[in-house]
């Protein structure tokens, strides 16, 4: 946040004097910048670390899976093996760099301990619910104000999800995915691993194996989601992984806005987090999915925070079926992440807006992939990244249009703003075109703050933080715009924390 | 080890011992790297679009001797003083250490696996040396033409080129990759060409290619070049064969106010395969590059291009663009783009733009309503889509020359000139059936 003190500007005399003062800041933005580090001391039910048979046979126990399910993710499990095999170190295309995780020395599956089964929110453990008090999503609050459904996935287990009674009324189907799996077997079977198959890579492959819970829902025919659908995930054990699994169906003329929102405590290791999320969209139904993403990142010196390798896929296999995805990463040590879309189905609409923020020694290497199958297809990307401290980004975005996808239209803009001489922005479209009648443009511009721009600011007494937050915002100001209300504020927030002192 | 490896090797131990010492040695090193790497394969990110198995395949019958490089005889005689044209094996035998330090320097065969075939196949080529403030009004010009004899059986050609440019000298050097009218009568073949261009500050540089090789022949030019302080390096590529090539070419600007232009323009015909890769590395503050490739592909074709400006930490002040227009002329055509930026400082200018399309609509409506018939259009449209990188070339016959065989290609495609109303602009309504 910025400082009352600061709100008379120095006179800009000249640059050098100004260095000092600004990097003072920075150490002082520094400890305070991440306020979701706190560890809460609950009770956990975690098993012994590792990856074995036996570990993915006894999650799949505890969670009373049915025998398909344990089926599905054996066979996950043995690719994932293989994969291992083949390549120790896991994908090394992604322009990141981070020691070899030890795949055997992760918890994957820690769980709030609970005696019985809930009957109603209130019975939740007082401690939980303050800890998602303190992350500013109190769930009996957020019922009565905001009108929003919230699904809370603390470590790997759901803990509670709002507004379920009335969502049902309509037909809509909210849940965490275990009690899906219980409640609406036939929808999960049919849909599970149909965008995202478990053999689909490194990450995703493991995710299916070992995945623990996520949330879940299905918006049937028609039906416009009456509130906005959210999830908020949070990392608290140590030494775990996380891995949930989100499953969305938007059948028939359906419309749904799902908003996701992750924090994790302040650690000092690196905590692995590989999340699966898979989007359906069946004729004229439209799914809008908002991510703030908000990792712990790792302190100023690059040691702790999350790796964040989430598979994200939708597919709109009907008619006019549109998904869009709108991403605010701020967060985690490493983010490599690629939502995508394939449009199948003939005139159907993808869409990818992003902000990334990397500061100290973050790492991004995020983007999307738009697979234009149908006819008449659209996509837009638009992807804002910023560096700033020795933060490295990329943007990897593919754009493939098959040969039947007559009259394809993709329009890509990457814009990176870098602040400092330490940090690196990086650009790697793949434009792959089989179709004549297809339209494809790719545009990326790097550029940085200028000095006429905060001049200009602070001639009119404006300092400098606040120049920087606000050019920064009008800078990302395409994506922002596209997030749900809440979370735009939000967004802009972290976005302004994150940055602040990161210039001088 | 495929075919073409066993026999590849097998022919190179003809020359592999001639020549001074340290080429020995060089040539040694280069075959060990290529042999711990062997052929490109698809599961390589910089090969990902183009596939070599057909050249794995072949079992070559005789490495040619780089005689068929001719350097235009009429030049060669009137060479002003200070400037020396010759085959690198005529300065190999007569000043054996001459280009120790020199050959090899920027082409590295632990980078490319190609590179190091070439290097260890390495036998003749030539060699253009510029004493300091020399300039050089008519263009050298080198062909390389595969002669009818070689196309007989699967041969390959490793020509290699070194331009050593001094201080403030100008020239404009012409390659030329051509078929001598065999196309009809064309073998499988592979031909190797690497190329080193080392520029002293202030010189300026222009490096045109062209390269007409017909299918079945692979071919594969790497170009490699230093650019000092002030020096100016402009490179126009110009791709009209029908078969599998590659196309590489790696700037590297070392020093303040160096400059480079990478101009680009492939034609895909037939079952054509074309591929370009480009990496421009921005290792000084105050450079500037300029790149701008421009495609067109027609009938079954492929085309690749791949752009990579590299921004090292502390090249303030660069000044980079790089632009990719693309023009699918037919149904079976495809095109796979990657500009890539990797920015390590934060005072740059850096931008790419790519685009895919067909020829504007509204244009084609233009020339239409002023009574110019439908191919027509096309054609002339595609020739001034092509136009652009031809223009840039210097040399105002070299300019005229070539803009005329690219003329002649373009005409000579179906693709261009037939009726493809249907297809173009307007998008088809989509299918009704099973619709609400």
């Amino acid at each position: 946040m910025s400082s009352p003190e600061m709100t008379t500007p120095m006179p800009p005399t000249n640059a050098a004097p100004e260095k000092p003062k600004a990097n003072a800041e920075l150490e002082r933005l520094a400890s305070q910048d991440y306020k979701y580090g706190f560890v809460t001391d609950i009770e956990e039910d975690r098993i012994a670390p590792g990856l074995t048979e036996d570990v993915v046979r006894l999650i799949s126990k505890k969670k009373n899976e049915p025998e398909w399910l344990l089926e599905y993710r054996l066979k996950a499990y043995r690719r994932f093996r293989e994969m291992l095999a083949e390549n120790p170190a896991g994908p090394e295309w992604a322009n990141v760099h981070y020691p070899k995780i030890d795949y055997d020395g992760i918890v994957y599956y820690s769980a709030p301990k609970q005696k019985k089964k809930l009957e109603s929110l209130d019975e939740i453990d007082p401690q939980l619910r303050e800890t998602y008090g303190k992350l500013g999503i109190s769930l009996l609050e957020q019922k009565r104000l905001h009108g929003i459904a919230v699904d809370a996935v603390f470590d790997s287990v759901s803990v509670a999800t709002t507004f379920k009674a009335e969502l049902e009324k309509k037909g809509i189907h909210f849940c965490s995915f275990s009690e899906a799996v219980a409640e609406h077997p036939e929808l999960v079977r049919k849909y599970l691993g149909s965008v995202v198959p478990y053999s689909d890579n490194f990450f995703a492959c493991l995710n299916a194996a070992v995945f623990s819970d996520g949330s879940f829902a299905y918006i049937p025919k028609g039906v416009r989601c009456p509130m906005e659908l959210s999830t908020y995930f949070r990392i608290n054990a140590a030494g775990t992984g996380q891995f949930e699994r989100t499953l969305l169906i938007a059948d028939e003329g359906a419309y749904v806005s799902y908003l996701e929102g992750c924090t994790a405590p302040q650690r000092d290791e690196n905590q692995l987090h590989a999340a699966v999320v898979e989007l359906v969209a069946l004729d004229r139904a439209e799914i809008k999915y908002s991510t703030v993403q908000n990792w712990y990142p790792g302190n100023a010196e690059g040691v702790g925070g999350i790796y964040n390798f989430v598979t994200k896929r939708g597919a709109c296999r009907g008619f006019r079926s549109k998904i869009s995805w709108t991403q605010v990463e701020t967060g985690s040590a490493i983010t490599w992440k690629y939502p995508s879309c394939l449009l199948i189905g003939d005139e159907s609409v993808g869409a990818f807006y992003s902000v990334a923020m990397t500061n100290h020694h973050q790492q991004a290497d995020t983007g999307t992939k738009m697979i234009h199958i149908g006819k008449n297809t659209k996509s837009t990307i638009i992807s804002k990244g910023i560096s700033a401290g020795r933060g490295n980004q990329s943007y990897r975005g593919l754009v493939k249009i098959g040969p039947k996808a007559t009259g394809a239209r993709n329009y890509s803009q990457c814009d990176s703003l870098l602040m400092g001489d330490k940090c690196g922005a990086h650009t790697f479209p793949y434009l792959d075109v089989a179709n004549p009648s297809a339209t494809v443009e790719h545009e990326a511009t790097t550029s940085k703050i200028s000095d006429d721009q905060l001049f200009f600011c602070r001639q009119r007494g404006i300092s400098e933080e606040d120049a920087i937050s606000m050019i920064v915002n009008g800078f990302c100001k395409e994506v922002l715009r596209e997030l749900p209300m809440e979370f735009a504020v939000e967004a802009q927030n972290l976005l302004s924390v994150s940055l602040e002192g990161s210039v001088g | 080890m495929s075919t073409a490896i066993d026999s590849l090797v097998r022919l190179r131990e003809r020359f592999a011992k001639d020549g001074p010492g340290w080429l020995v040695a060089k040539r040694d090193e280069a075959l060990a790297a290529f042999l711990e790497a062997g052929l490109p394969t698809r599961r390589l990110e910089a090969w990902k679009s183009t596939n070599l198995a057909p050249l794995a395949a072949l079992e070559f019958a005789r490495i040619a001797p780089t005689g068929v490089a001719t350097i235009d005889a009429k030049l060669a005689a009137s060479l002003p003083a200070g400037v020396r044209v010759r085959s690198l094996a005529e300065v190999l035998r007569t000043e054996p250490d001459r280009l120790a330090g020199r050959l090899g320097r920027l082409a590295d065969p632990k980078k490319s696996a190609l590179v190091a075939l070439q290097t260890a196949c390495l036998e003749d080529g030539v060699v253009v040396e510029l004493d300091a403030g020399v300039c050089l009004a008519e263009p050298i010009r080198i062909r390389f033409h595969s002669s009818p004899d070689v196309y007989d059986r699967p041969s390959a050609a490793f020509p290699r080129l070194l331009v050593v440019a001094g201080e403030g000298s100008e020239a404009t050097i012409f390659e030329d990759f051509d078929s001598a009218g065999a196309a009809r009568r064309a073998a499988p073949g592979f031909t190797n060409h690497v190329a080193e261009l080392l520029l002293a500050s202030g010189a300026r540089i222009e490096l045109v290619q062209v390269q007409a090789e017909p299918a079945p022949r692979v071919h594969f030019t790497s170009v490699h070049a230093e650019v000092e302080r002030g020096a100016h390096f402009a490179s126009h590529v110009v791709t009209l064969g029908s078969g599998l090539l590659r196309s590489e070419l790696d700037v590297r600007l070392l020093a303040a106010g160096a400059e480079t232009v990478m101009n680009g323009f492939f034609l895909g015909q037939d079952a054509a395969h074309v591929d370009h890769f480009t990496t421009v590395d921005h290792a000084a503050a105050h450079c500037t590059s300029a790149q701008e490739y421009r495609g067109v592909l027609a009938d079954r074709s492929k085309g690749v291009f791949r752009g990579r400006v590299i921004v090292r930490p502390g090249a303030q002040k660069t000044d980079a663009r790089q632009s990719n227009p693309n023009l699918l002329l037919s149904d079976e055509a495809a095109i796979d783009t990657r500009p890539q930026l990797e920015i390590y400082a934060d005072d740059v200018r850096a931008s790419h733009g790519s685009t895919i399309g067909q020829l504007d609509a509204d244009a084609l409506f233009f020339l239409r309503a002023r009574g110019i018939g439908e191919s027509e259009a096309r054609v002339l449209l595609t020739r001034a889509f092509a136009q652009t990188i031809v223009d840039a070339i210097r040399d105002p016959e070299l300019r005229g020359e070539i803009g005329a065989r690219v003329e002649r290609a373009l005409a000579g495609l179906e693709s261009v000139s037939a009726d493809r109303s249907g297809a173009g602009g307007a998008a088809p309504a989509p299918e009704k059936g099973g619709r609400r």
